[in-house]
């Protein structure tokens, strides 16, 4: 059973989805649903001896095309809809172990073309607004399949945070004539100690506001709205930072560092927002090798967030990391 | 890359992006077929156009 709820409160709309209850949790390795399914094996998620990367729609949705009914009835205060929409899997590579971070150059750049075609398709659907690419790694995040893979969230309304985003940044463009973004990266670059790395199209920062220690954000220096505008050299470009981000993260203290990778863009719903600029966040919940930042009372119960540390400090640790690379240097694609 | 849709036995939807080298044999690089397109093929989109109205859906079972 999947439904959409409105919260009255907070003016947002909950996801229930309880047959989520019952999905796959860590699995044995050689049960992997992620896995390709070898001749005579067991049936996993993919039926394919191979695959380089594929994608598939959720077994557990928490959202669904068609939706079902909802199970209750809508009233004036509660109000309920079908919990509309698509929910994706994508599956990085057919090798069980390892992560992202393991992807060849060229992997990941394959990568960036599929995210590309999948935002494309979904946000073309009539029933999407906004299509949400992310990615949670690690136990520490909840994680229930090790197999490394991303999911996708194709939304039939535009999720609160979003919301937020756009009109924080249409205040910004109507107050000063600028985008919001644009500001944040000129100011980045011109202070300088917040930055992690950078190339000739794209710069990884932990912002100024970071709310978690080692929150890192991707800009593209132009101005895009969405991945679909990335020229080929700039798909280049996003590749090749976040293969370097990704090596920074685990290099850092010798582990596998968890995190939530979450890709924000332009909603897909056929209006106009060239005030918005799109970027890729990523919150590690680390705040040291071994202890972890809750989203405890202050942050879960009223929305503001406490940051032990500050982000001047953290993104000189992240830029002596390796890849210590300078500027506008680059691992080349074999 | 290449994409092939696909269906699963419980009816959901599967897509299997592959390289030009995975693709294997020249012929197959060029065959085309209902489930099979060039992902990128609809180039890019101009920054303020809607995908609505710019994509054209293929093959989609969902």
């Amino acid at each position: 059973m999947s439904e959409l709820r409105w919260h009255p409160i907070l003016e947002e709309w909950v996801i229930t989805a309880t047959h989520r209850q019952d999905r796959t949790f860590l699995p044995p390795d050689d049960y992997c649903p992620l896995c390709p399914t070898a001749p005579g094996a067991f049936p996993t998620e993919v039926p394919e001896p191979d695959y380089e990367i594929v994608c598939f729609e959720n077994k557990f949705p928490s959202l669904q095309h068609p939706a079902p009914k909802p199970s209750v009835e809508s009233t004036d205060l509660y109000r309920v809809r079908p919990a509309e929409g698509i929910c994706e899997v994508l599956c990085y590579t057919p090798r069980h172990d390892g992560t992202l971070t393991d992807a060849t150059l060229q992997e990941m750049r394959n990568l960036v073309e599929v995210w590309a075609d999948r935002f494309q398709e979904l946000g073309s659907k009539d029933f999407i607004e906004y299509v949400l690419i992310f990615e949670n790694k690690g136990k520490e995040i909840g994680v229930t399949l090790t197999h490394p893979h991303g999911q996708i969230y194709a939304f039939p309304f535009i999720p609160p945070k979003i919301q937020r985003e756009l009109q924080s940044a249409r205040n910004h463009m109507s107050r000063t004539g600028r985008c919001l973004f644009c500001d944040i990266i000129d100011e980045e670059l011109r202070d300088g100690r917040r930055l992690v790395v950078e190339n000739d199209s794209f710069l990884a920062v932990i912002p100024f506001f970071a709310r978690f220690p080692y929150e890192v954000y991707v800009f593209p220096r132009r101005h895009h709205q969405n991945i679909l505008s990335f020229e080929e050299r700039e798909r280049d470009h996003f590749a090749n930072i976040l293969k370097v981000v990704l090596q920074k993260y685990d290099n850092l203290w010798g582990i596998s560092l968890p995190y939530m990778m979450i890709m924000h863009q332009a909603p897909t719903d056929g209006r106009d927002y060239g005030y918005y600029h799109f970027h890729v966040e990523f919150h590690p919940p680390n705040r040291t090798k071994t202890k972890l930042k809750y989203l405890a009372g202050c942050e879960t119960g009223a929305g503001s967030y406490i940051n032990d540390t500050l982000a001047e400090e953290k993104a000189a640790e992240l830029r002596d990391a390796e890849p210590n690379t300078s500027a506008n240097t680059y691992l080349i694609i074999e | 890359m290449i994409k092939r849709k696909e269906t699963m036995p419980d009816g959901r939807r599967y897509i299997v992006y592959f390289t030009f080298d995975k693709a294997g044999s020249e012929e197959r690089r060029t065959e085309t077929t209902a489930s099979q397109e060039m992902v990128g093929a609809k180039g890019i989109v101009s920054q303020n156009s809607s995908l609505k109205s710019e994509s054209s859906e293929v093959g989609s079972d969902v």
